[in-house]
C-alpha cells in the first residue's frame, strides 16, 4: 500500500521504465499489494495442478483401456474359460460403453475408487493403503538424509572454492561426486545387498521388520542423489558468491561469517528449496528401484509385480498415486518459494 | 609465458581420460558383438554358475555363459539404446523448445503450456504408460526414456532460445527480412549448438543409467536379449549364491556412466572457456618489474591521505596472465576529490578495486607502495584490515540494482558492520535515517524497513551513497557512480556526494569514463590509458588545453553545446588497445598524431609539465593552443 | 524521399488491469530527408517509440505513416523502408556469422544486389562504413565496439531503406570513437538523402546531428522545434532541468585544497 504511494511520488512514471526496459523494477504488479499479488499466483498454480492431474487421470484411462488387447484376457491368460473372463468383463464394466467407464472410472476416482486388480479382484486402493506408507517413509528419509548431508557439503565448498581457491578441493569434491552419481540406486543397492548379505551381515538386507532395516535401502536411495544435490549447491553457491552485493558486503569488512550467514546464505535459500523438491519428487521414483533390491514391502514392490503380471488396472492405480504424490511436491516447493520470495524475486516477475 | 588455448588444453588429465573412455566404448559397441558375440549367447551346462577362474575370467552365469562375455557384447545394446533415447530427446525437444522461436507469439505460448504440462509428468508414469501401451521390450524402453527426456531438452531449449529471442541479431535479422528457415538454422540452432552438445553427451550417461534400470525392473530389454540393467536384473535372484555375475555388469554401467559424465563436463569446460584457469593459475604471476617511481616518490608529505606508487594488478586467463593495471600513481589529500577517466581497457575500476583490496583473490597486486593514512594497506590480511581499517574506506558502486543485496532490508544494510555497531543499534538507526532525509529519499523511516526491489534506481543509488556515509569514512572510492543513472538523478547524485565531502571532510577517487561528470565534481583529473596514468592535471590545467594528444584529442572529439554543427566532429583512429596486446612504448602512439619513431619504442614516463599537471609523452602540447570548442 | 509520419501512436504494454501507457498519444512528422533528435530519459518511451516505428512493437492506437503508406501494410512490410540500428553493436550481430555473410544474407533476401553481384555489393557498403572490404571475413567477436557499429549500420543500408531509426547506436560505445560514428551518421545521411529518427539521451549529441528535436518525457512529447530553439531556449520546464542537469566545470565548487 505505502510501498506503492511514495513510490510514484519518488519516480515520476516507474511503468515506463518498466516498458521500456523490458526489465521492470519494481513496477506494474507492485502496485497491488503484494499479498493480493501472492495469492493469485497461488490460485493460479493450484488451478494449474489440477488441470495437469485431470490430463494424467485421463491419459491413464485411455493407455489402461488401449493397452493391447483383451486385459482381461492377458491377465488370466489364454487357458481361462469364456465364462470367467466374462464373469470378470462385467466385473470390471468393461461390457459397458467407453465413455460410461470412463464417467465411471473418473466418479469413482472422486471417492477415493482407484479401480480392481485384474488378477484377483483386490481393489487397488487395499494394495495401496498397506503400502504407501512403507514408500514414503523410506522416500522421506532419503530425502532428509540428502538435504541434511548435501546441501552444507555443497554450500561449504563453494565457499571454499570461491574465487578458483583450492583447485585441489575442487577436484577431488568433482571427481567424488562425479563417481558417486555414475552409481544407480539399484547398482548402489546390490552392492550394498552382497556386502551385508554376505561378507559382513551386520543389517538386515531384505524387508523392514525392524529399524535397522532401513538403513540400506536409505543409503542406496540418499547416495546419488545426495552427490547431485552437493553439485547443484556449490554451482548455485558459487553464483550467489559471485554476485555484486557481495562485494558491496565485503567493502564494509563484515567478519566472515556475518558475510555468509546474513548475506549470502538467505540469497541460497530458493536455489535449496527448488533442490529440495526436485530431490523429494525424484525420490518418490527411486524408492520402486530401491524396494525391488531390497525386498521393501512398498508401492514399488507391487508395481514391479503387477507389471510381470501384466496386471494393469493396478499398475494405472498405482501410478497414479505416484503422480498426484509427486505433483503435490512440486505445488508445494512453488507455494513455498513464492512465500519466501513475496519481498523479491516474485514482484519482479 | 603465454600459451594457446587449445595447446594448454590438450593434455589435461581429465580431457585425456574422457577421450580414451567414450573411444573405448564405442570400439567395444563396434566389435564387441563380433568376437564375444556368440560365446554370450550360447549355454553350456558343463560349467553352470561357475566363479571366476582362467577359463572364465569373471565367471559364469547360471546358464553356464560367460560373464566377461556378455558384459563386452551388452555393450553395443546398452550404448545404442541411450543414444537413440537421448536423440530422441532433443529432436522432440528441438521441436517443442526452439523451433517455436521463429513461429511467433501463438505458436510460442501453446507450446509453452504443453512443455509445462508435459514437464508436470513424472518420469515413472511416462515409462509405465509407455509400457502400458506398447508392452515391455527394448524399443518401448528408449521410446518412454526419450519421451521422459524430452521436455528436459525442450526446458533447456526453451530457455537458450528466449535469450536469443529477445537478442536484438534476431530482432534484426526479422526486420531484415530473413525467411524463418534462416532464422532458425544461421540464427537459432548455432547459437544454442554448445550447451546443447554438452547437455547431449551428459544425458546420454544418465539415459544409459535409467535404461540399465528399466532393464533391471523388467521393464526394458527382454530375454534371450540383454543388457548391463538386464544382466544385473537376472543376476540379483542368485545373489548370494554366485555373487560375482553382477560384479562385471555393476562396473560397466558405473564406468560408461563416467565417461559420459566426464565428456559432458570437458566439453562444458572447453564452451565455457574455462577449462584452463586449472593450469594458468598454477603459473606464478609473471615477476615483471614495478615501474619507475613517479615525480615525488619516496616524499613522506604527512598531508597525503592515499599514496600509490607504481600499482601493478595482474589476473590469470586462460592464455597465461594479463595486465589491466600496469603502472599506476596517484594520491590523494584529506578531503580532495579527484576523477579517474578512461575508456574501456583503461584499467581505471580495477585500480579503484585494488586499492579498495576488493580485487578477486587469484589476482596479483603489487605496488611500490600503498599507503592510506600512514598504514601500509597491501601488508594488511583480511582480518587486520577488518580492525585496521574497517570503514574508513567506503565504496560506492556502480550498479544500485545489483550491489544492493535483494534479500536484506535497507536498514540491515545501512546500519551493519559500523564501529559502534554493538553499543548503540538505535543510534545508528536515528543516522541512516537523518542521511537518506538530507539525501531527499521520503520517508526515510520507512525506507529501513523496506526491500532494495521497492525503492527506485535513483533512490538506490542514494542508498548506496548513504552507506558509504555511514561510517564517516575518510575515503570513499566510487566506481562509475552515476553511469546507470538518468542526467537529471546523475546531477543530483553528484551535488550530494560533493556535499558529503565538503562537510565531512572526505576524501573521495572518483572512477568515470565521463569526463564532463569529472570536471563538474573533481579538483585533479586522472587520465588512464590501456593501464597506464598518461597525464594528471587540475581541472583548470585541463579546461586550458591537457598536454596529452590523448586527453586533448578525447576533450575534442566530444561534442558539446558548443560544438560547431558545420563542421566534422574530431575523431581518434582506431580503438583502444586490448590489455592484453603487449606494446612497447606509448600504447597510444598507434592513434597519435603526433607519434614519431621514438614513442613506439621507448616508454614514456610521468614527469610534470606545468605547475599542476604531470604527463607521460615524449611530444606534450602546450597548453592554451587548444581550439576554443574543445572544452568541455 | 520519404517522409515518416507518427499519427497518435500509443503503445500500451500489459493486460487489462496492469496495463501501462508506454507511449501516449504521440504525432511527430519528419520532413523527408532530414534528421529528427528526440531526446529523453530511460522510461521515457523513446525506445518504444522507436521500435514502433521499425515495425517492432505494435500500436494500440493510432498509425504510422512511412512515405505515405502505412507500415502494417503487407507491401510495406515487404519493402523494408524502414530500417533500424540498435543500441548495443555486441548483441545486435549473430556471433556465429561473419560480418560479410550477415550482410549478404540481408541484400539477398531483399534482391538488393547491385549490378556487381553480392560479394561487390557487400565490398561497397563495407567502404560506405569505412571498413576495408577484409573486414567482411571477420566475425563480430573480432571486431572492436565502433566497428561492429559500422557493420550494424551496413547491414541495415543493405536493406535500401528510406528511412532510418538509429537508437542509442553511441552510448555503448568508447568515448574516443563515439564522434567518429557519429561523422558517419551524417555522411550516410548527406548522401543517400536518407530520412532519420536518431534517439539518444545526449544533448549535445543531438544538437550536433539532428534538424529538429523532440523532447519526451512520460511517454509523451513535451516539447519540439529546431534543435537550436530547443536547447537554447527551451519551453517546457522538463527540457529546462534536462539542460540544467548537464554536467559543467567546476559547478560544485571543487577546488584544489
Amino acid at each position: 500500500m505505502s510501498v506503492v504511494q511514495h513510490w510514484h511520488r519518488e519516480t515520476p512514471s516507474p511503468q515506463h521504465g518498466a516498458a521500456e526496459t523490458g526489465r521492470p523494477e519494481a513496477t506494474g504488479t507492485s502496485r497491488r499489494r503484494p499479498a493480493a499479488v501472492w495469492w493469485r499466483f497461488v490460485l493460479r498454480r493450484a488451478g494449474r495442478t489440477l488441470g495437469s492431474l485431470f490430463v494424467i487421470v485421463s491419459v491413464a484411462f485411455v493407455v489402461v483401456r488401449l493397452s493391447a488387447g483383451d486385459p482381461v484376457r492377458q491377465a488370466l491368460g489364454p487357458t481361462a474359460p469364456p465364462s470367467l473372463i466374462a464373469e470378470r468383463r462385467a466385473q470390471l464394466g468393461l461390457d459397458l460403453p467407453l465413455w460410461r467407464q470412463y464417467a465411471d472410472y473418473l466418479g469413482g476416482l472422486l471417492h477415493g475408487d482407484l479401480g480392481t486388480s485384474i488378477l484377483t479382484g483386490q481393489p487397488v486402493t487395499d494394495v495401496v493403503e498397506g503400502r504407501l506408507p512403507k514408500s514414503l517413509a523410506l522416500a522421506a528419509l532419503a530425502v532428509l538424509v540428502t538435504l541434511l548431508i548435501a546441501v552444507p557439503v555443497g554450500l561449504t565448498t563453494a565457499v571454499l572454492t570461491r574465487e578458483g581457491r583450492r583447485r585441489g578441493l575442487e577436484l577431488g569434491f568433482n571427481g567424488a561426486t562425479g563417481l558417486t552419481t555414475a552409481v544407480p540406486e539399484f547398482l548402489l543397492g546390490t552392492g550394498l545387498v552382497i556386502a551385508f548379505g554376505i561378507w559382513w551381515p551386520v543389517l538386515p538386507v531384505a524387508g523392514s521388520d525392524s529399524t535397522a532395516s532401513y538403513v540400506l535401502p536409505v543409503l542406496a536411495l540418499a547416495a546419488p542423489s545426495s552427490a547431485v544435490i552437493a553439485r547443484v549447491a556449490r554451482v548455485e553457491g558459487l553464483k550467489v558468491l559471485g554476485r555484486d552485493y557481495m562485494r558491496t558486503a565485503r567493502s564494509k569488512r563484515l567478519p566472515t561469517a556475518t558475510l555468509y550467514l546474513r548475506h549470502a546464505l538467505p540469497n541460497m535459500l530458493t536455489a535449496v528449496l527448488t533442490l529440495a523438491g526436485t530431490t523429494a519428487a525424484g525420490m518418490v521414483a527411486a524408492t520402486a528401484l530401491v524396494e525391488q533390491v531390497f525386498n521393501w514391502p512398498g508401492l514399488g514392490y507391487a508395481l514391479i509385480q503387477a507389471i510381470s503380471g501384466r496386471d494393469y488396472n493396478i499398475v494405472g492405480g498405482i501410478a497414479l498415486v505416484y503422480a498426484t504424490l509427486i505433483i503435490l511436491i512440486n505445488l508445494f516447493v512453488d507455494v513455498l518459494l513464492a512465500l519466501l520470495d513475496r519481498r523479491t524475486t516474485l514482484l519482479e516477475r | 609465458m603465454p600459451k594457446t588455448r587449445l595447446g594448454a588444453a590438450g593434455a589435461t588429465p581429465t580431457r585425456l581420460l574422457a577421450t580414451v573412455l567414450v573411444v573405448a566404448l564405442v570400439v567395444l559397441a563396434v566389435i564387441g558383438p563380433w568376437i564375444w558375440g556368440d560365446q554370450a549367447r550360447v549355454p553350456d551346462p558343463a560349467h553352470l554358475a561357475q566363479a571366476p577362474s582362467g577359463a572364465h575370467l569373471l565367471g559364469t552365469d547360471n546358464l553356464g555363459r560367460d560373464v566377461l562375455a556378455r558384459v563386452l557384447t551388452a555393450t553395443r545394446r546398452s550404448l545404442v539404446m541411450a543414444v537413440g533415447a537421448t536423440a530422441l530427446a532433443v529432436v522432440l525437444g528441438a521441436l517443442v523448445g526452439a523451433l517455436p522461436v521463429v513461429l511467433g507469439r501463438r505458436v510460442q505460448r501453446v507450446l509453452a503450456s504443453v512443455l509445462t504440462t508435459w514437464m508436470a509428468f513424472p518420469v515413472l508414469l511416462v515409462a509405465l504408460f509407455t509400457t502400458i501401451l506398447l508392452g515391455p521390450g527394448a524399443t518401448t524402453a528408449v521410446i518412454a526414456m526419450g519421451l521422459t527426456m524430452t521436455p528436459v531438452f525442450g526446458r533447456l531449449m526453451q530457455t537458450l532460445t528466449a535469450g536469443i529471442e529477445s537478442s536484438d541479431y534476431l530482432v534484426a535479422a526479422r526486420m531484415l527480412g530473413i525467411s524463418r528457415r534462416r532464422q532458425f538454422t544461421r540464427y537459432v540452432l548455432p547459437n544454442i549448438a554448445e550447451p546443447v552438445l554438452v547437455y547431449i553427451t551428459l544425458n546420454i550417461g544418465g539415459a544409459l543409467l535409467a535404461l540399465s534400470s528399466l532393464s533391471f525392473l523388467g521393464l526394458g530389454v527382454q530375454a534371450p536379449d540383454f543388457d548391463w540393467g538386464r544382466m544385473l536384473g537376472d543376476a540379483l535372484p542368485a545373489v548370494y549364491t554366485s555373487p560375482w555375475t553382477t560384479v562385471a555388469p555393476g562396473a560397466a554401467i558405473v564406468v560408461a556412466g563416467i565417461a559420459f559424465g566426464l565428456a559432458g563436463e570437458v566439453l562444458a569446460g572447453i564452451a565455457r572457456g574455462q577449462d584452463s584457469p586449472v593450469r594458468a593459475a598454477r603459473t606464478p604471476a609473471p615477476a615483471a618489474a614495478l615501474g619507475t617511481p613517479p615525480p615525488g616518490a619516496g616524499e613522506h608529505t604527512t598531508a597525503a591521505l592515499l599514496t600509490v606508487e607504481n600499482l601493478r594488478v595482474e589476473f590469470p586467463t586462460a592464455g597465461g596472465w594479463t595486465t589491466p593495471v600496469r603502472d599506476v600513481s596517484l594520491r590523494l589529500h584529506p578531503g580532495e576529490i579527484v576523477g579517474v577517466v578512461g575508456e574501456s581497457g583503461s584499467g581505471k575500476s580495477v585500480t579503484a578495486m585494488a586499492i579498495a583490496r576488493l580485487t578477486s583473490s587469484t589476482g596479483s597486486v603489487r605496488s611500490r607502495r600503498l599507503d592510506f593514512d600512514g598504514t601500509d594497506l597491501a601488508a594488511l590480511s583480511d582480518s587486520e584490515l577488518r580492525e585496521r581499517i574497517g570503514r574508513r574506506i567506503a565504496v560506492v558502486f556502480q550498479d544500485p540494482s545489483t550491489f544492493l543485496n535483494p534479500a536484506l532490508r535497507i536498514g540491515t544494510q545501512l546500519t551493519e558492520g559500523l564501529p559502534d555497531h554493538g553499543g548503540a543499534p538505535a543510534g545508528a538507526r536515528n543516522k541512516a535515517v537523518q542521511l537518506l532525509d538530507r539525501l531527499r529519499i521520503t520517508r526515510p523511516e520507512t525506507r529501513l524497513g523496506q526491500y532494495p526491489n521497492e525503492l527506485s534506481g535513483g533512490m538506490r543509488q542514494r542508498v548506496l551513497i548513504a552507506m558509504a556515509q555511514m561510517a564517516e569514512a575518510d575515503l570513499i572510492i566510487a566506481d562509475e557512480p552515476t553511469t546507470a543513472l538518468d542526467m537529471t538523478v546523475q546531477h543530483h547524485v553528484l551535488r550530494t556526494l560533493h556535499e558529503r565531502c565538503h562537510e565531512d571532510g572526505s576524501a573521495a577517487l572518483v572512477v568515470s569514463h565521463d569526463i564532463g561528470v569529472l570536471t563538474s565534481l573533481c579538483s585533479r583529473i586522472v587520465v588512464m590509458y590501456a593501464g597506464r596514468v598518461v597525464e594528471e592535471l587540475s581541472v583548470d590545467a585541463l579546461l586550458d588545453g591537457p598536454a596529452h594528444p590523448y586527453t586533448r584529442a578525447l576533450l575534442a572529439s566530444l561534442p558539446t553545446l558548443d560544438t560547431e554543427v558545420e563542421k566534422p566532429l574530431d575523431t581518434i583512429p582506431g580503438h583502444p588497445p586490448h590489455p592484453d596486446e603487449p606494446i612497447a612504448g606509448c600504447a597510444y602512439a598507434a592513434r597519435c598524431t603526433r607519434a614519431e619513431d621514438r614513442c613506439r619504442t621507448d616508454l614514456p614516463t610521468l614527469t610534470p609539465g606545468t605547475a599542476d599537471a604531470t604527463v607521460a609523452c615524449w611530444f606534450p602540447l602546450t597548453p592554451r593552443t587548444v581550439t576554443p570548442r574543445s572544452a568541455t | 524521399m520519404s517522409t515518416l509520419d507518427i499519427e497518435s501512436a500509443t503503445v500500451v504494454f500489459g493486460r487489462k488491469g496492469a496495463a501501462v501507457t508506454a507511449v501516449d498519444d504521440v504525432s511527430l512528422f519528419i520532413p523527408s530527408g532530414t534528421v529528427l533528435g528526440l531526446v529523453g530519459e530511460s522510461g521515457s518511451g523513446k525506445s518504444t517509440l522507436a521500435r514502433a516505428v521499425a515495425g517492432l512493437q505494435p500500436l494500440a492506437r493510432g498509425r504510422i505513416l512511412a512515405g505515405g503508406t502505412d507500415i502494417r501494410d503487407r507491401g510495406h512490410r515487404r519493402a523494408r523502408a524502414v530500417q533500424m540500428v540498435f543500441q548495443d553493436p555486441y548483441t545486435s550481430l549473430n556471433p556465429r556469422m561473419t560480418v560479410g555473410a550477415s550482410i549478404a544474407e540481408v541484400i539477398r533476401a531483399n534482391d538488393a544486389a547491385g549490378p556487381g553481384g553480392v560479394d561487390r555489393s557487400v565490398a561497397e557498403l563495407l567502404d560506405s562504413v569505412r571498413l576495408p572490404a577484409a573486414a567482411g571475413g571477420r566475425y563480430p567477436g573480432q571486431l572492436s565496439g565502433g566497428m561492429r557499429q559500422r557493420v550494424a549500420v551496413a547491414r541495415a543500408l543493405a536493406a535500401r531503406p528510406k528511412i532510418l531509426v538509429a537508437d542509442e547506436i553511441t552510448s555503448a560505445l568508447d568515448a574516443s570513437v563515439q564522434s567518429a560514428v557519429l561523422n558517419l551518421v551524417r555522411e550516410i545521411h548527406r548522401d543517400l538523402g536518407l530520412t532519420i529518427l536518431f534517439i539518444t539521451h545526449n544533448l549535445a549529441v543531438v544538437r550536433y546531428i539532428a534538424d529538429a528535436t523532440a523532447v519526451m518525457y512520460q511517454g509523451r512529447i513535451v516539447e519540439q522545434g529546431p534543435s537550436h530553439d530547443v536547447i537554447t531556449r527551451p519551453r517546457h520546464d522538463y527540457t529546462r532541468r534536462l539542460i540544467d542537469s548537464l554536467p559543467t566545470p567546476g559547478e560544485f565548487g571543487a577546488a584544489a585544497v
